[in-house]
């Protein structure tokens, strides 16, 4: 079944200048599949989405619908038919519960380095 | 040594992207545009071994990962891997978080480049650093379960070739201390042997000591400087017993220390106030000079401010340029950079305004 992909601008430079892909999956597949699918076409967008041991990226968000796989399995999550997959970069700012996170990196990162 | 000359290049990374800076004549240097932008640059190398200098930085993005980039128009392009160069094999359960050293190696074994990463770990590689791979006996030493991480996490800092000998490697880890391999990185031990950790039961403990720079002597390539977290040491027989350096510096912590280039026994620190402050030591900017192997040391001012200035200046932050006479490059967390092209005694900020500054290496132009 096709699945579309929409990706991060930052990494259509690795899909062909493409930020909708679609792609081919089997009709039972998770989220993995869809992963290693994409990297079978675009080797370069599978790496920046899974690290060394192919886990979601810390700051990646990964989206099937409107959820965010985080809450919702991870890379085992079922890819419904029609399905759209979303691979954004995190949001790690901004008013309200955000800012707690962003000072959060700010008190890290004042402690890294040194 | 490159004697005569003053051109140069200054390659910067920084908490946002990299910048280079280029001179006709030394001290006086242009800043590119920013490079690499959106990256952390924790490190920078340039490789002068081929015909053109080729430079590299340990760049890191805060959400797709990391890789070593290559530049060899002077930072003008630069490479940018598909699949990322330097991952840890599948099943090794970690994944590199920033690279906070890459390190050409020796002049007879052309392509070799090495880096050091967080989690600590040494990768190499073998083709001019297009691609690296786990350096494996590191990995699997039996201590590395028990390493705990600096302030700035569980880094692989420090990477030394011994100069006559290719067998001999060194590396620094905060918080393991320091590990020396006399097979190529086949096998490896702990050269901790005198370096006290007053914050530990055991103050002479085999590894596990704060190490937070190494830097060898020129003429003498068993000799090593060593900033520690507290304290100045010295190696004579390239890391296998450390003597402490007490003489003549306001504060005894820091981040980097740097060897002159050519002249034998001569050094440069950076002092900072208590781990509590890690500020430049009573607000005054000064670099401090050894010429007898560490037994005392000069205050170098001249150019530096000398009334409140609380700067920190971090370990790979400081170099020399390789030239006769010595140019010496420091850059800050605030950014700005000073550059001395007299060895030391006179200084000119030759950059302000940049991003944090983590890493500075420069190099002289033919």
């Amino acid at each position: 079944m096709p699945v579309t992909v929409t990706l991060a601008s930052a990494l259509a430079k690795y899909s062909g200048g493409q930020r909708h892909v679609t792609i081919e999956v089997d009709g039972d597949v998770t989220l993995a599949g869809v992963i290693d699918a994409i990297g079978a076409r675009y080797p370069g967008v599978k790496d920046r989405t899974v690290d060394d041991q192919g886990a979601i990226r810390r700051h990646v968000n990964v989206f099937v619908g409107q959820e965010n796989v985080r809450f919702t399995g991870g890379l085992d999550t079922p890819i419904p038919v029609g399905a759209e997959v979303a691979i954004l970069p995190a949001v790690s700012g901004g008013a309200g519960p955000g800012e707690e996170r962003c000072q959060l990196a700010a008190v890290v990162d004042e402690h890294r380095l040194a | 040594m490159v004697a005569g000359m003053s051109a140069a290049i200054i390659a910067v990374g920084t908490s946002k992207g990299a910048f280079v800076l280029r001179s006709d004549e030394r001290p006086k240097f242009k800043t590119s545009r920013p490079l690499l932008t959106g990256e952390e640059v924790y490190s920078v190398a340039i490789d002068g071994r081929g015909e053109t200098p080729r430079l590299f930085a340990g760049s890191s993005s805060f959400y797709w990962g990391s890789a070593v980039r290559a530049s060899d128009d002077l930072g003008k392009t630069w490479t940018d891997p598909e699949v990322g160069n330097i991952k840890f094999p599948e099943g090794a359960g970690a994944s590199v978080d920033h690279i906070w050293q890459v390190r050409p190696g020796g002049a007879d074994e052309p392509g070799v480049v090495y880096a050091g990463v967080e989690p600590a770990s040494l990768f190499r590689s073998d083709d001019n650093g297009e691609t690296f791979a786990l350096v494996e006996g590191l990995w699997n030493h039996p201590h590395r379960p028990k390493w705990q991480p600096g302030g700035g996490g569980l880094c692989l800092h420090t990477i030394l070739t011994h100069r006559d000998d290719p067998q001999r490697l060194l590396v620094a880890i905060s918080a393991a201390g320091v590990y020396r391999s006399d097979d190529r990185g086949g096998t490896w031990r702990a050269s901790n042997t005198g370096i006290h950790e007053v914050d530990q039961p055991d103050n002479f403990p085999e590894y596990g000591q704060c190490v937070h720079k190494v830097s060898a002597d020129p003429e003498n390539p068993d000799r090593l400087y060593m900033q520690f977290h507290g304290g100045l040491f010295r190696s004579d027989d390239f890391g296998d017993k450390w003597v402490e350096l007490n003489g003549g510096v306001p504060s005894n912590f820091g981040f980097p220390i740097v060897a002159h280039p050519q002249r034998r026994d001569t050094a440069y620190v950076i002092p900072m106030d208590s781990p509590m402050e890690r500020w430049t030591a009573g607000g005054k900017c000064r670099v401090y000079r050894t010429t007898d192997a560490g037994e005392s040391w000069e205050p170098l001012t001249k150019g530096l401010p000398q009334q409140g200035a609380y700067l920190a200046v971090l370990r790979d932050a400081f170099c020399t340029d390789g030239m006769d006479p010595a140019g010496l490059y420091f850059g800050t967390r605030s950014g700005d950079l000073y550059a001395s092209a007299d060895e030391g005694e006179s200084w000119k900020r030759v950059a302000t305004n940049l991003p944090p500054i983590l890493s500075v290496r420069a190099a002289a132009l033919d």
